[in-house]
């Protein structure tokens, strides 16, 4: 790693920690008072989560629908192992396992 | 959850490989940070050569959130300050859900039970992936390609249980402000949607704590 990633990971990590310990040490009474403890903290994790998985999903990218396949199959056969069974390792390797088939599908798809 | 962390982790480590990075930072750069969508947006931004101020600008942006996490501090209160410095270096979204919907412990032996190997465990397991996805991109050939679909993958299934505590509205909300974004600009599809989705999630906490609701 060069010498300015270095630097700059630690100034992320530097600025990461001072967000997350200055709210602890001067906010935490005034953010239990005011009411917008864990509610509101959980939903604008659980927003940044969902926004992340939409991004994965490619759509954004000019892939073609043969290009989007693979991880739009397997993110779906994990949404809905994970709505019916609610088995989180189940649910990612049925996701894992339909992208490779679908990945497998669409090159032979371009291929032929 | 740790579990996941673990395989967020590989997820990160190979996406770092990826990026032209030695595998060996990878955990490393898990362990300072401990900050899963900051790092996959460093990645991002590295394998594009962004700037130091762009990836500094960016990072910190995705990780503002973390101002909502003040009110941990009841939670932690009981610990002794070391403890209570590495609690809040390694709190993540997830960990602080843990933390906070578990029950209220006023004692330190009590606090140090239930938090300390909440926090222990997710960073430990956030480390490993990123060490196992680094080595095994740089020594075995794991693709970029299926680290990305295993992070989607795992995102999502995170985002079902959520969306299921959280409530479905949720769901609507990020999908129309993702969708929005993408059509105001592709270059900053992610950011533009997290701004929005998150102001969504503010106003509706809002309107739900208004007296009239």
């Amino acid at each position: 790693m060069k010498c300015d990633v270095l630097w700059t990971v630690v100034a992320v990590a530097v600025g990461t920690f001072l967000m997350r310990y200055l709210p602890i040490v001067w906010g935490g009474k005034e953010q239990q008072n005011a009411g917008s403890g864990p509610g509101l903290a959980n939903g604008v994790a659980a927003a940044v989560i969902i926004c992340l998985a939409l991004h994965g999903l490619g759509l954004q990218d000019a892939r073609g629908l043969v290009g989007l396949l693979p991880t739009v199959a397997g993110a779906l056969l994990a949404v809905l192992a994970q709505v019916f069974w609610r088995k989180f390792l189940l649910s990612v390797a049925l996701g894992i396992g339909g992208w490779a088939v679908a990945r497998l599908v669409a090159d032979m798809l371009s291929n032929a | 959850m740790a579990v996941a962390y673990l395989v967020l982790g590989v997820a990160f480590g190979t996406a770092w490989v990826g990026a032209g990075q030695d595998w060996f930072w990878a955990p490393v750069v898990s362990a300072m940070m401990c900050a899963g969508a900051a790092q996959f947006a460093l990645v991002g931004l590295l394998a594009n050569h962004g700037t130091p101020g762009e990836i500094i600008g960016t990072c910190l942006a995705v990780n503002l959130r973390h101002l909502l996490y003040g009110g941990v501090r009841r939670y932690i209160g009981a610990l002794s300050r070391v403890e209570r410095l590495y609690v809040a270096a390694v709190l993540t979204d997830e960990t602080y859900a843990l933390i906070v919907t578990g029950a209220k412990h006023d004692s330190r032996l009590a606090q140090r039970c239930a938090v300390l190997p909440v926090a222990v465990a997710n960073h430990v397991a956030w480390c490993l992936g990123g060490c196992l996805g680094a080595v095994g991109a740089s020594g075995f050939g794991l693709s970029s390609d299926c680290a990305g679909a295993l992070l989607t993958v795992v995102l999502l299934t995170i985002g079902v249980e959520l969306v299921r505590g959280l409530g479905w509205w949720l769901l609507g909300l990020c999908t129309i402000s993702y969708a929005g974004a993408v059509l105001m600009t592709r270059g900053y599809a992610l950011t533009l949607s997290l701004a929005m989705s998150c102001c969504g999630v503010v106003l509706v906490h809002a309107v739900q704590r208004s007296p009239r609701a």
